[in-house]
């Protein structure tokens, strides 16, 4: 899939049960509170973003919007179990980053 | 674990198979060595450098200390060793962590801007895949056959390259769906090891490289800036 610079790829509270891997371009992470927009994350080429919802089958907890031209891949429950068969390496690089938002998430609860 | 990291220059070699009594290229290793050393780039080890499989323990610290030594010394002057593992030397997890190189399943290389994967490719066998105990099993069994006649390599090689031609022309090269699965992922080059068969290859969605090996070849895979080349070492 293909979007266009600032638009938007998913929206806070949609349904939706996709992944998605930047293929080129950059996605921007953020969510709307009174009246104005916190940027969580900058997702970058070859990262994912989504997974929340494939792996919970929960609402969208957050924005994204393309920053320039960016092309995603995206993933399905099915598909994502056949990529894993296929390419297992995606399951260890999905948890590395999983790891590292706990990790991320525990410091700033520390810091509080 | 370290998964991705940045290099401007990097070597990566595969398939030494030290201690196998097939391998032949020690002398030529430890030279290679300090060219890495002098130019002063990183080496990445791309699976099957120590052989646990095939080897006998004295043929294998035979050969493998030296180039433990010459990897300290490497590493001593500021290079940084990665050390993907494979098929042959994953037992040796362990003993490589006293070493001072990262090991790593695989290695994502950001290079002059482009996004590199390294790993070895044996996952990308269909029947290390399906019976990887099987597998081993056939590994450990052949190392007699091997230390008997080391013959019986140039026979297995032959057999390896018929069933690489064979799953190419029917289009059905594991190593390259592999790649193209990496490819969709914003990967632009995929750098394996594991078939031996040293290869460079443009396909469509990126650049394919098999780093060969250190028994019938002496072939080198180089990272400089983004670019990457595939030659003999001589």
């Amino acid at each position: 899939m293909e979007f266009a610079d600032g638009e938007m790829i998913v929206r806070e509270g949609d349904d939706g049960a996709e992944m998605f891997i930047v293929q080129s371009g950059r996605v921007v992470i953020s969510r709307h509170r009174d009246c104005s927009d916190t940027i969580l994350q900058v997702v970058e080429r070859g990262e994912f973003f989504g997974e929340m919802s494939l792996l919970e089958s929960l609402p969208r907890d957050a924005d994204a919007r393309a920053d320039g031209r960016t092309r995603l891949l995206v993933i399905g429950p099915g598909g994502l179990l056949l990529r894993l068969r296929r390419d297992p390496s995606l399951a260890l690089e999905m948890l590395h980053i999983l790891s590292g938002r706990v990790r991320a998430l525990n410091q700033r609860l520390d810091a509080r | 674990m370290i998964l991705d990291i940045r290099s401007n220059h990097l070597f990566v070699i595969s398939d030494l198979h030290l201690g196998s009594p097939v391998a032949n290229a020690v002398e030529e290793l430890l030279l290679f060595l300090d060219h890495v050393e002098e130019s002063g780039a990183s080496l990445c080890i791309n699976g099957d450098g120590f052989d646990l499989l095939q080897s006998r323990w004295s043929s294998l610290i035979a050969a493998a200390l030296p180039v433990i030594r010459r990897l300290r010394r490497l590493r001593s002057a500021g290079s940084q060793i990665y050390y993907v593992l494979g098929n042959h030397d994953i037992m040796l997890e362990h003993l490589l962590l006293d070493l001072p190189i990262v090991t790593a399943p695989f290695l994502n290389v950001t290079s002059g801007g482009r996004r590199i994967r390294i790993e070895h490719g044996h996952l990308s066998e269909p029947f290390y895949a399906a019976h990887p105990d099987l597998y081993e099993f056939g590994g450990r069994l052949s190392r007699f056959a091997l230390f008997a006649k080391s013959d019986v390599y140039r026979g297995w090689s032959r057999a390896q390259l018929a069933l690489d031609r064979r799953r190419r022309s029917r289009g059905e090269y594991p190593h390259h769906r592999t790649a193209n699965a990496l490819f969709e992922r914003g990967f632009d080059a995929v750098v394996l090891g594991h078939t031996h068969l040293p290869e460079r290859t443009e396909l469509p969605l990126g650049l394919f490289v098999n780093g060969g090996d250190w028994l019938s070849h002496r072939s080198v895979v180089e990272v400089l800036g983004g670019e990457i080349t595939l030659h003999e070492w001589n």
